[in-house]
């Protein structure tokens, strides 16, 4: 793959900054940076509000980027409700579901979870009373408990990830899901596609989970835009979120009706430029080779395993078989992730150090923090060579 | 080469000061920074409103931990109230560190521990 042709589509990247950190936001190529200037020189109006023109093309540019979203993922149009973020998309979730939960029910979850498919999952069970259940996660094997020793008929819910933003542990989802549904047909199940979506090939039809969350900008998209994908049938069932504007069918002095899906959960102005911006990074992603740009972050993946390998005193969280996307947190034993992020800082090489917002697995793995890398089709081998580089370094300034 | 990271602090680093504990201390305080998992155990022994020794123990960063050794240096004799008056710029300039923000929690850490346990301490009284 040329990746400096791809590189130069992205203007951050030219300055001379590593970039590393993926996993917590991506940069945005130029088409997306000008869908802003864009939409706010020519189409800005309130969408649904106005009768005149640029109201009318707001309300178009929404639709087409609803429908952008959609295919991107194989969902029907209606399916698609926007967000601010991905964590407003659990917590959307947690609390529109609440009257499917009652006190002698299960809501299960995972170690393996981001907090925000987590603690969304914890506090509906203690309002509901119903029993909290966290698959644990294996560290010897790398991988998810079997669901089936959580899951029972008692599940209301089951939330889990694609893939994990700490180790790129990918959870065989289509079989987990065949598994809960051959157990319990009513679970309701949720899954974080936050980091997948960057890095697999996501179809929610084949998939069958009945929600799926993820944001935009952690796929090339702008920050403040995120997804939740429903199954029609949950989403009509489903009590609104928010109150306010937009999401009104009729509103009476004691009584007020909603409006249809995804409008009931989309009370406000959105950030229109925001997903038409976001539908542009979709956009730009469909221009692509997808298979070439996945093999060639497999290919980086594989190359930074090699070249940690060779390094002492560290170790790699999981990636003991293939089933893990390009992020990978390492463990050094005379470097504090913090220190390490620090030096690695100085030289513009852009990692992360900490708990990842996972502390649930940092609990479980008996760690504290780690430092991790996470990949892009638009990093390059040499930019790996500069982060192994900085850990001597580190080692070098810390002891000596 | 690196302000951050020069000779003093590192020598505090691998050879802390005052690291240890105190038995029977008079403040007693755990505080961690759940963001990078730096942890810090103060202990304190009073001699009426001084205090008359101070120790600590901890894991963490290379800020974190200097900063301990540093800051039980500099309390030894001091008053409560003097410790309870000391702000973040007054550590700051007693680790002579430019911090990024992230980074003046990891400072921070120690004092915060210690400030607690005070407050625990007047409670209590």
């Amino acid at each position: 793959m040329k990746v400096e042709k791809i590189r130069k589509e992205f203007p951050l990247l030219k300055n001379k900054i590593v970039y590393l950190d993926n996993a917590a936001t991506t940069q945005k190529p130029e088409s997306v940076i000008a869908a802003f200037r864009k939409y706010y020189e020519s189409s800005n109006g309130n969408a649904h509000r106005g009768l005149y023109s640029v109201s009318q093309e707001a309300t178009k540019i929404l639709d087409e980027s609803r429908e952008t979203v959609a295919d991107f993922i194989n969902a029907e149009k209606d399916e698609i409700v926007f967000t601010k973020s991905a964590t407003e998309g659990f917590n959307l979730l947690a609390y529109a579901l609440e009257s499917e939960v009652g006190r002698w029910n299960h809501v299960v979850t995972t170690e393996l979870e981001h907090h925000s498919n987590y603690v969304p999952w914890q506090q509906l069970a203690k309002k509901t009373q119903a029993e909290l259940k966290v698959v644990k996660y294996n560290s010897e094997k790398s991988e998810l408990d079997d669901f089936s020793k959580y899951v029972t008929k008692k599940a209301a819910l089951v939330a889990f990830t694609l893939m994990s933003n700490v180790t790129g542990f990918i959870p065989d989802a289509k079989s987990i899901i065949k598994k809960i549904r051959e157990e319990n047909d009513k679970a309701i199940i949720v899954v974080d596609a936050s980091q997948a979506i960057a890095h697999i090939d996501i179809d929610v039809k084949e998939l069958d989970a009945d929600f799926v969350v993820f944001s935009s900008h952690k796929v090339y998209g702008p920050t403040g835009v995120g997804v939740v994908y429903g199954k029609k049938l949950l989403l009509d069932k489903m009590k609104p979120f928010l109150f306010g504007g937009n999401m009104i069918q009729e509103v009476k002095e004691f009584e007020s009706t909603w409006a249809e899906v995804p409008d009931k959960f989309e009370a406000g102005t959105l950030d229109v430029a925001g997903i038409f911006a976001f539908a542009e990074a979709l956009r730009f992603l469909n221009a692509q080779d997808s298979e070439e740009l996945r093999a060639y972050e497999t290919e980086l993946k594989e190359y930074t395993l090699s070249k940690l390998k060779e390094v002492d005193h560290l170790t790699v969280l999981g990636h003991n078989s293939k089933n893990y996307g390009p992020i990978i947190s390492v463990l050094i034993t005379d470097l504090h992730p913090h220190d390490l992020a620090e030096i690695c800082a100085r030289e513009n090489v852009c990692v992360r150090a900490g708990h990842h917002c996972a502390q649930p697995l940092m609990k479980s793995l008996e760690i504290v923090a780690t430092t991790r890398i996470s990949l892009s089709f638009y990093n390059e081998k040499k930019e790996i060579d500069k982060f192994i580089e900085c850990i001597k370094k580190a080692r070098k300034i810390i002891n000596g | 080469m690196d302000e951050l990271y020069r000779e003093v602090l590192l020598d505090h680093y691998k050879n802390p000061h005052n690291k240890g504990i105190i038995l029977k201390p008079n403040i007693h305080k755990e505080d961690s920074n759940p963001l990078c998992g730096d942890m810090v155990e103060i202990f304190i022994r009073l001699k009426g409103e001084k205090i008359e020794n101070i120790t600590f123990e901890g894991k963490g960063c290379v800020i974190s931990q200097t900063s301990a050794s540093i800051l039980t240096d500099e309390l030894k004799g001091k008053t409560l109230k003097d410790v309870q008056n000391m702000t973040r710029e007054d550590l700051l300039d007693l680790i002579g560190l430019q911090l990024t923000p992230t980074r003046v929690k990891c400072a921070m850490l120690p004092l915060s521990a210690i400030k607690k346990g005070i407050i625990d301490y007047e409670a209590k009284k």
